[in-house]
């Protein structure tokens, strides 16, 4: 699953050489919520084998999110067929639609709207053809819930917990983010956000290990290896995970779909750009110990500043 | 006219006196007990209504839960709870809900208790401790 395309498409998430919290979302260029790309199938085995495994971990939703599920898996689609045409097709016979997958030899018809016509709901289902891990957050009473997700590769986070939480109450654990009014600034974005105007973002952490599905379920596996990086093994072992996040306003229930593609480079192949390199370095020798105990890098960030010195 | 801001207490006796200095003369009030017609009654609130809740922790967080499905936000109610705290804490690798903040009684982990809170799940986040 780690990046091995050429580095001018890794989707690099730095700006300055100083990182801090902030609301860094920008209009999206070329406006589509889920993107392609060499990884496809291998990705989408993986999903599909978690989700079969671990059902309740990695799909949630409440009765009420039926219809703007719907809503979201018909924007996928339909930005599916329209951009990889070769790949994906949409048929629409009044509600009668059938959704094809070239790539995986796969043809689906359904009625729109109604459930009992999928195996899975509807969110499930699309979720089962892109590599996002796809959320829903539903609005109501001038706040935003997260009433459905299908989450396979959660950067340490629990979907069954998080399950009907707000916006605020989801983002409790980050450090600082309330005290400096962040979350009440980003919610107020969130919900002005407008249909046809999508948003993007990106987020990143390190991680000891490779794995897309880091779960909080699992952390008590993985979190473990967090002891074992060194200065000499940091540069194969130790891996950026950046989230590609976008934000889409779904007009008929006014719910947004939250896409999360996770994207894993290894720090050595991510050190061949030695202007990304120099950055990396400054951010990380700058970053406040808040930031770095929140992503956990604590234990470890001496052996990764230390390799990448190294390198300098 | 001028808007009156309407008040609602749900409160037992103990309760009552944990809120009284809250109180001017003032305020128009409507009291309200904990039963099964609660949930109805919050739901058909108009919006603006202010929420005070004094009552033994497990009564509150149900009435937190019928306050929040009626639409009440944070900013809309004050919620004071007495008595033992019986605390939920949900383990974060089997969702086990259990009360031992140190062990999960069901999947053995061993758990660091945190401050995240469900209200769905009305239990506490416990993650691992590695
Ligand atoms: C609306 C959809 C969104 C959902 C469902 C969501 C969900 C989450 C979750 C579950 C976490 C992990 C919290 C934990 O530790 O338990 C998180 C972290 C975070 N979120 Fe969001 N989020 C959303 C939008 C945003 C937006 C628009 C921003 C804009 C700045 C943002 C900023 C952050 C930041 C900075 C972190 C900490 C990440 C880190 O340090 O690695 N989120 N979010
Ligand atoms: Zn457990």
């Amino acid at each position: 699953m780690v990046w091995t395309e050429t580095l001018e498409r890794f989707p690099y998430p730095f700006k300055e050489d100083v990182y801090r919290y902030s609301n860094n979302s920008v209009p999206m260029e070329n406006p589509i919520s889920v993107e392609m790309n060499s990884r496809y199938v291998e990705e989408i085995k993986l999903k599909r084998q978690l989700l079969s495994d671990h059902p309740e971990r990695c799909f949630q939703s409440l009765p009420h999110s039926i219809k703007a599920q719907w809503e979201a898996a018909a924007l996928v689609m339909e930005q599916l067929a329209g951009a990889y045409p070769e790949t994906f097709s949409l048929k629409k016979n009044g509600r009668e639609w059938t959704f094809q997958n070239k790539t995986l030899n796969e043809m689906q018809s359904f009625t729109y709207g109604d459930t009992a016509s999928l195996d899975h709901e509807p969110l499930d289902f699309v979720g089962r053809h892109v590599q996002e891990d796809l959320i829903l957050m539903m609005q109501r009473d001038g706040d935003l819930y997260l009433d459905a997700g299908q989450l396979c590769f959660p950067a340490n986070w629990s979907l069954a917990f998080n399950l009907g939480m707000k916006f605020r109450q989801i983002h409790h654990p980050i450090p600082g983010f309330k005290e400096e009014g962040l979350d009440s600034r980003i919610l107020k974005f969130l919900l002005r956000l407008e249909s046809g105007v999508p948003w993007e973002r990106k987020n990143w952490s390190l991680m000891a290990g490779d794995r897309l599905d880091t779960s909080l379920e699992t952390f008590d596996e993985w979190g473990k290896l967090r002891k074992t990086v060194t200065r000499d093994n940091a540069g194969e072992f130790v891996h950026l995970r950046i989230e590609v996040q976008k934000l889409f306003r779904l007009p008929q229930t006014h719910s947004i779909l939250f896409t999360i593609h996770t994207y894993v480079i290894s720090l050595e192949r991510f050190c061949e750009n030695p202007e990304w390199k120099r950055q990396f370095y400054e951010i990380l020798k700058e970053l406040p110990p808040h930031i770095t105990d929140y992503k956990g890098i604590g234990r470890y960030k001496g052996a990764v500043l230390a390799y990448l010195e190294e390198q300098l | 006219m001028k808007k009156v801001r309407k008040y609602i207490i749900i409160a037992d006796e103990k309760g009552l006196e944990l809120l009284r200095p809250l109180f001017r003369h003032s305020m128009t009030v409507e009291m309200l007990s904990f039963n099964e017609e609660l949930a109805d009654q919050l739901a058909r609130q108009k919006i603006g209504t202010y929420l005070y809740a004094a009552l033994p922790w497990q009564q509150l967080a149900q009435v937190r839960k019928w306050a929040e499905d009626a639409g009440f936000s944070d900013e809309e109610a004050e919620y004071m709870g007495y008595g033992e705290k019986e605390q939920h804490v949900y383990c974060c690798r089997c969702h086990a809900v259990g009360k031992d903040t140190v062990k999960c009684g069901e999947c053995g982990l061993l758990l660091e208790l945190s401050d995240h809170y469900s209200s769905l799940h009305d239990a506490y986040l416990a993650y691992p401790v590695l």
